[in-house]
C-alpha cells in the first residue's frame, strides 16, 4: 500500500511542478512581509475568530518561537505609498482601531497591505520600495494571546493583510485547507508554512535539517480514492503558486522533493503528512514570461453629491476677529483670564507688527492614526457661508480652492470660512474640485496679544502655515493624517494668517487652529 | 628562543624583547576585538535599527500592601495594580505600559504624553466608525470626571478587533491615556477594571 501511495506522491509532486507556469498572477507580492533569513510560523490562518473575519477574513499571524519575532524586521512586499499609520502604543481609543502600531500601504495595482500590532515604525509618507525596513514586530493594540510561548510579551506576532482596491481582504498565501471553514471552526489553528526565500546553496544545506511541517494534509489510503487526491492535489498547489508565482521569479528548486518528502512522511505514520516548501530567487530564465495582469478591479463609483450644506450666513464683521479658541481645558482657561487683563483693544497698534524671530522655534510633530471620515463636504465641519464668483469680504478666512496641486492660477473657488476643520475622506471638497491634487489657501488678518501661541496642524496631505508671509510651520510633504505644533512668540496687533494645504491621494482631512499658551 | 629563559636570566636581546612587546601588542588588540564583537553582539534587538532603549531606574514597582504601585519616571505619573497582574514594562522611550490580568482576559495600557488636540479632536481623529478598514458593532463615547480631571471613556468593538475601551484626561496639554483590550476575557469585570486604573492614577 504504501510504496503505491509513494508512487503516486512522486507522479503528483512533479505533476504540481508541472501545473505551475499555468497558474495567473493573483496579487502584486514580491517578496514575503520579513526577510528570508528569518524563519516564520504562520500561527492564525484564514478565517479563524476571533480576529481573522470580516474585513481582515484573509488575515495572516506570523511569529516565532518564544518571544524571538520581538523587534524583528518588517519589510514592504511590494512598491507601496503609505496611507495611514498609527504610531501609538495605547490599547483603546488610539490604539489604532485596535491594530495597534501600523502602516498601511497602498500599491500600484490598486491593492493595499497592512502590517499590525508593530513595536516600531521607521516610516510615516511616501513611498516604499520592496523590501524596505518599515518597521519592528510587536504586541501593540488588541492581540490575541492564546498562544503562551512569548511570556515577556504576550501576543508578539506580525498581523498581515492584503486588501483588494475594494478594501476586502483576499488570499496572499497557500492555505487551501482553510478555504470552507466557518467562524465556528479553527481548523487552521495549527496551519504552519516555512517561507524559504534563499539561494539554491543555502537551501540545499538547509534542507536536511529544517524542521519539515507544513500542513496537516489527510492522505486517503485507498486507491479509489485517487481523483479526489489529484483534485486536492491541483487546489493545493494553485493556492501555493497563487502566492509564490508573485515572488519575481522563483524557481522550485525543490518542488519535486516536496511531493516525495510529504508522501515519504505519509508513509511513515498515520494519514498525516508534512513537507517543507522550498523556493529561491531565480537563477534561471522566469517561468511564467507572461506579462502580469495586475489591472485593479473596476467598481461603480456612485456620484457624490456635492451640494454644500446650508448654513445661516452671518454678515460679515468688520470689527477684526479674536480666533481665540472656544473652550480648551484648564491651561485655556488661565489663559482667558490672562486676556481679561491686558490692555484693552483699542490700545492695540493698528500697524501689523512683524512678529518675533521664531526661526529657532522648535516644531513638534505627532503622528496620529489615520483619519477617516465621513465623505464629501457632509462631513467638512467648516460652514460654508457662501459660494460666490470673486472673492468676499471674510470675517475671518477666506478659502481659495484650486484644482491642482499648487494653488496655481485662478482657484475654482473661493468662500468665507470661520474655522478650519475638514474631513473630506475620499471626496471632494466640491464639485468643482477634484477628491484629489487639488490645494486650499486659507487667508485673512487677526488680532493677537503680545503672548506665545501655539499653531497646530492636523494634515493628511501637506500642509504650512505663515504669519506674516513667515513660513512657521512647514509640513509640505505627502503623508497620512499628522498633527504638527509649534509654539510662536507674537506681538500685540493684528497679523496676517496663510495657511495653504493640498491633498494629493486617498484620504483628506485639515485641521489648523492656534491657541494662546 | 626559550622565552621563559630569557625572562628568569636576563639575557634578552633587543629584538626578543622587542618580538614579545609585540605579541603582547597583538594579544592585546585581540581581546579588545573580542570585546567589539561581544558587545556588538550584545545590542538588544531595536538598537541596531535606531530604536531608543529606556534607561535603567526610569521605570518603579514597589509593594503596597496587596497592590503594585507602578511609577514611569520618565512619563512623570504613577499607577496602582494588584499584584496577581503581569507587568510588561516599556522598554523604548515612546512604549507604554502594558499590564495583563490573564484571569479575566484583560490587556490594559498607560500612557501620559503630550498632545495639544482637544480630547474632542482626539476622538474625532480616532472615531473607528470612520474607518472603512473594520466593521464596528458597537460605539460610544461618554464624557467621564476622574479626580477632577475631565475626559473621555470611549467603548468599541469591532469584527476585526475585538472590543476595546480608553479612557483620556486631559491636563495642561497632556493626556493621561488608559486603555483596554479584550478578546476572549470577561468584558464587564475587565471594565471594571480599567475605572479602577484609571482612578489610581497619580500624576507628578
Amino acid at each position: 500500500m504504501f510504496p503505491r501511495i509513494i508512487t503516486i506522491g512522486r507522479i503528483l509532486g512533479i505533476a504540481l511542478i508541472a501545473l505551475v507556469p499555468n497558474f495567473s498572477f493573483a496579487v502584486d507580492i514580491k517578496n514575503p512581509p520579513f526577510y528570508d533569513t528569518e524563519p516564520f510560523v504562520l500561527t492564525r490562518g484564514y478565517n479563524t475568530p476571533d480576529t481573522h473575519i470580516g474585513k481582515d477574513k484573509y488575515a495572516l499571524d506570523f511569529a516565532q518561537n518564544g518571544c524571538s519575532a520581538f523587534l524583528k524586521p518588517v519589510i514592504a512586499v511590494s512598491d507601496g505609498e503609505i496611507i495611514s499609520v498609527n504610531t501609538s502604543t495605547a490599547e483603546g481609543l488610539r490604539s489604532g482601531g485596535g491594530f495597534g502600531i501600523f502602516v498601511l500601504l497602498k500599491h500600484s495595482d490598486g491593492t493595499q497591505s497592512r502590517y499590525a500590532h508593530l513595536n516600531e515604525i521607521f516610516v510615516s509618507s511616501g513611498k516604499i520600495k520592496s523590501g524596505q525596513l518599515i518597521g519592528l514586530i510587536g504586541n501593540t493594540g488588541n492581540v490575541n494571546r492564546e498562544s503562551k510561548s512569548c511570556l515577556e510579551h504576550p501576543g508578539t506576532h506580525l498581523h498581515f493583510v492584503m486588501y483588494n482596491p475594494d478594501l476586502s481582504s483576499y488570499k496572499p498565501e497557500p492555505i487551501a485547507l482553510c478555504e470552507d471553514v466557518t467562524v465556528n471552526t479553527k481548523p487552521c489553528e495549527n496551519f504552519t508554512v516555512r517561507h524559504k526565500y534563499k539561494s539554491e546553496q543555502k537551501i540545499a544545506k538547509e534542507y536536511e535539517k529544517m524542521p519539515k511541517i507544513v500542513a496537516e494534509v489527510s492522505v486517503p489510503d485507498t486507491a479509489e480514492t485517487i481523483e479526489t487526491t489529484t483534485n486536492f492535489w491541483q487546489n493545493f498547489s494553485n493556492s501555493v503558486y497563487n502566492f509564490f508565482a508573485n515572488v519575481d521569479n522563483p524557481v522550485f528548486v525543490a518542488g519535486e522533493r516536496f511531493g516525495e518528502a510529504l508522501w515519504e512522511a505519509a508513509g511513515e505514520g498515520n494519514n498525516q503528512a508534512s513537507a517543507a516548501l522550498i523556493f529561491s530567487p531565480p537563477t534561471i530564465e522566469p517561468l511564467n514570461p507572461e506579462p502580469l495582469n495586475l489591472e485593479p478591479e473596476t467598481f461603480n463609483i456612485e456620484p457624490l453629491n456635492l451640494e454644500p450644506e446650508t448654513v445661516d450666513s452671518e454678515p460679515p464683521n468688520p470689527e477684526p476677529l479674536n480666533l481665540e479658541p472656544e473652550t480648551f481645558d484648564t491651561a485655556l482657561e488661565t489663559s482667558d483670564i490672562e486676556l481679561k487683563n491686558t490692555e484693552p483693544a483699542d490700545a492695540v497698534p493698528a500697524v501689523p507688527e512683524t512678529p518675533k524671530d521664531f526661526s529657532e522655534t522648535p516644531v513638534a510633530v505627532v503622528t496620529g492614526y489615520g483619519n477617516y471620515g465621513p465623505t464629501g463636504p457632509n462631513g467638512s465641519a467648516a460652514p460654508i457661508e457662501a459660494i460666490v464668483p470673486v472673492p468676499p469680504a471674510c470675517a475671518a478666512f477666506k478659502a481659495e480652492y484650486f484644482a491642482n496641486l499648487t494653488l496655481a492660477g485662478e482657484p475654482a473657488l473661493v468662500q468665507c470660512e470661520t474655522e478650519i476643520k475638514h474631513n473630506w475622506q475620499q471626496g471632494s471638497p466640491h464639485e468643482l474640485l477634484p477628491a484629489d491634487d487639488f490645494s486650499v489657501r486659507w487667508s485673512g488678518s487677526f488680532l493677537f496679544e503680545d503672548a506665545v501661541y501655539q499653531f497646530l496642524l492636523i494634515t493628511d496631505d501637506g500642509s504650512r502655515i505663515f504669519v506674516d508671509d513667515v513660513n512657521i510651520l512647514n509640513a509640505w510633504f505627502n503623508q497620512p493624517s499628522n498633527m504638527y505644533f509649534v509654539n510662536v512668540p507674537m506681538t500685540a496687533g493684528m497679523h496676517t494668517i496663510r495657511i495653504e494645504y493640498y491633498e494629493h491621494t486617498v484620504f483628506a482631512s485639515f485641521t489648523a487652529r492656534w491657541l494662546k499658551l | 628562543m626559550k622565552l621563559p629563559t630569557l625572562f628568569f636570566k636576563g639575557k634578552a636581546t633587543r629584538g626578543q624583547v622587542l618580538m614579545l612587546a609585540f605579541i603582547l601588542l597583538i594579544l592585546t588588540l585581540g581581546l579588545f576585538v573580542i570585546k567589539i564583537v561581544k558587545q556588538s553582539n550584545e545590542l538588544r534587538p531595536g538598537e541596531k535599527y535606531g530604536v531608543e532603549y529606556r534607561a535603567p531606574g526610569e521605570i518603579e514597582i514597589t509593594q503596597v500592601g496587596e497592590n503594585k504601585r507602578v511609577t514611569d519616571n520618565r512619563q512623570n505619573y504613577s499607577v496602582t495594580v494588584p499584584s496577581s497582574w503581569q507587568i510588561e514594562k516599556p522598554e523604548t522611550v515612546t512604549h507604554s505600559f502594558y499590564f495583563y490580568d490573564n484571569t479575566n482576559g484583560c490587556k490594559f495600557s498607560t500612557s501620559y504624553y503630550e498632545n495639544p488636540a482637544t480630547l474632542e479632536e482626539i476622538v474625532q481623529q480616532n472615531d473607528v466608525r470612520n474607518d472603512p478598514y473594520l466593521t464596528v458593532t458597537s460605539y460610544d463615547v461618554e464624557d467621564i470626571v476622574i479626580d477632577n480631571f475631565s475626559g473621555k471613556h470611549t467603548i468599541f468593538e469591532t469584527l476585526e478587533t475585538g472590543y476595546l475601551e480608553g479612557i483620556d484626561l486631559k491636563k495642561e496639554g497632556k493626556i493621561f491615556s488608559t486603555g483596554l483590550g479584550v478578546l476572549d476575557g470577561n468584558r464587564e469585570i475587565c471594565s471594571q477594571e480599567l475605572l479602577q486604573l484609571a482612578e489610581s492614577l497619580e500624576l507628578r
